[in-house]
């Protein structure tokens, strides 16, 4: 919304927003976008967190010819012409963190995710990427989205030690496995956390339970660059000094400025043209530089490592160039196959 | 034994036959944004389609003559283009067995087609090779019984024991109830009896 009143107030193009929340109901995006989108006079929607809310949402956007800004990190694999892919895919978030991780010995990872696609795509790339660094998988365990038991993954954890755990937990089973482990911690159990989805919300949860987590992201409100900290005193102004903003926030309101370029510049407002218009080029926005591939839909971003410390983000490495977005791997050098040796016993008939 | 899926299509070469530039054009670009090196053609000469790795063939105006191989023995994934859904022509690629498909429609589900065509074609290739391992086994019967009747005679034993004995060899060596059976034979004929 503060983008929509800031594009609007420079008068170029006039947008007017219809706003609807699904409350995280599945069902209930499919409904909604339906009810948007199937008279022709709502083109474009911005928004949408789970994989499984966009999935939801795609089918009935390729039937009525509309057009979804996603705005979240999400897993890849996936190229639909009725979405622009804003958030980050593997090659941004969960290979630069494991890469940054591996580069020290460890001794085991520990794979934990909610069991859904984001838990399920996630925690696979980190398996083969750790695999190909040689670092032995001690655990892999998925929880059902919203629960909240981890007793069980603590016994787990506390038994095979590893040295790092790769987390892919969201909302309450994240905050509820994020405040068991400080336990296990004061145990004496010396292991690193990473993450490809924690929020500065989360940490607001969390509080010194996030303490020493290391996540990923294409913007964080500690950013020391000058279009973030415009942001954030806008925000401040718009919604009180308490508010916390997150990549998810930085990323809708990129793609609502993206979105009047494109509106602006195509000089219409079907999703085709609006597309065209503002692919390839590159914009400088508050994520830093930033271009939509015309061919994947997906976006260059700056993938930012920061680690969790008193409720806030410390930025520890700020790549100067944005990473071209790989929504396949196909960049990624294939692990090699192992070579079809002769089996040990062979079944006679 | 289930061959290990591919997800990774970086390298290899797709080809695309199809008469339509536009179509050609879109799915040149998408298999590019994969890694894969492109070709496209129409007409469709052969020694391109030779060179191909994977092969994207229009259903509406393929035919027989387009392949360098007979309907069903494709030595590589070939996904079939699907545009008009004509019965006489899907039938015609149902004939040639093709690995996947792909409706003009879903542009965007290339890659998945793609991971279902190879893991389709290394399936059928797996059942081509057991299929002629068959056939050679087929071959091998009267070796079989020959070896168990000799085993009989030199050994003392009934028949049952001396197929168990053949069965016991051919798992220490690791090799086909046959093999084992022709290895009998051959151990137990005279040196000069031997073919060279």
């Amino acid at each position: 919304m503060l983008a929509l009143e800031e594009v609007n107030a420079a008068g170029e193009v006039r947008l007017r927003a219809r706003i609807a929340d699904p409350q995280g109901v599945p069902s209930e995006y499919e409904r909604l976008i339906g009810e948007m989108v199937k008279d022709g006079d709502i083109n474009h929607v911005v928004g949408g967190i789970t994989s499984w809310s966009r999935k939801d949402m795609i089918p009935v956007l390729e039937r009525h010819g509309g057009l979804l800004w996603y705005p979240c990190p999400y897993e890849g694999f996936e190229t639909s012409d009725n979405v622009v892919y804003l958030g980050a895919c593997a090659n941004q978030h969960l290979l630069p963190i494991i890469d940054h991780v591996a580069q020290q010995p460890l001794d085991g990872a520990f794979l934990v995710g909610s069991n859904y696609v984001w838990g399920w795509e996630t925690l696979r790339v980190a398996r083969e990427r750790l695999a190909d660094r040689g670092i032995p998988i001690v655990g892999e365990s998925y929880l059902p989205l919203g629960d909240q038991e981890t007793a069980h993954l603590m016994t787990e954890i506390a038994a095979s030690r590893p040295g790092v755990i790769v987390n892919s937990l969201i909302g309450p089973s994240n905050h509820a496995f994020m405040r068991a482990l400080t336990q296990l911690k004061e145990d004496g159990l010396d292991v690193t956390v990473v993450s490809a989805n924690q929020t500065e919300a989360d940490l607001d949860a969390l509080g010194s339970a996030a303490d020493g987590m290391l996540t990923i992201a294409a913007w964080f409100e500690s950013l020391a660059d000058a279009q973030t900290a415009q942001l954030r005193s806008r925000i401040a102004a718009r919604f009180g000094p308490d508010y916390r903003a997150s990549c998810y926030f930085a990323t809708a309101y990129t793609a609502v400025k993206l979105l009047a370029h494109g509106l602006a510049r195509a000089g219409r407002d079907d999703p085709r043209s609006v597309f065209q218009a503002v692919a390839g080029i590159e914009y400088q926005t508050v994520l830093g530089p930033i271009s939509v591939d015309p061919i994947t839909r997906h976006t260059s971003l700056t993938p930012r490592l920061a680690v969790a410390r008193r409720g806030a983000f410390e930025i520890t490495a700020n790549p100067g160039s944005s990473v071209a977005p790989d929504p396949y791997l196909t960049r990624v050098a294939a692990a090699p196959r192992v070579a079809e040796g002769r089996p040990n016993l062979r079944i006679v008939s | 034994m289930t061959p290990s899926l591919e997800f990774n299509f970086t390298g290899r070469r797709a080809i695309v036959l199809h008469p339509a530039e536009t179509v050609r054009d879109q799915l040149q670009s998408r298999l590019a944004a994969l890694g894969l090196r492109t070709g496209a053609q129409w007409p469709a000469s052969r020694e391109e389609i030779s060179d191909a790795d994977v092969l994207f063939v229009d259903i509406d105006s393929g035919h027989d003559d387009l392949f360098p191989w007979e309907a069903g023995a494709a030595p590589i994934p070939v996904i079939g283009l699907v545009r008009s859904e004509a019965p006489g022509r899907l039938a015609w690629a149902l004939e040639h067995g093709f690995d996947a498909y792909l409706p003009l429609a879903a542009m965007g589900n290339v890659y998945s087609t793609l991971v279902v065509a190879t893991a389709h074609q290394a399936k059928r290739l797996g059942h081509t090779a057991r299929d002629a391992e068959i056939a050679r086994r087929n071959g091998l019967r009267h070796a079989l019984v020959r070896a168990v009747l000799q085993i009989m005679e030199r050994d003392g034993i009934d028949e049952i024991s001396a197929l168990k004995q053949l069965r016991t060899q051919a798992m220490a060596g690791q090799m086909a109830l046959e093999d084992a059976a022709v290895q009998v034979l051959t151990d137990n004929t005279p040196m000069h009896a031997r073919r060279r």
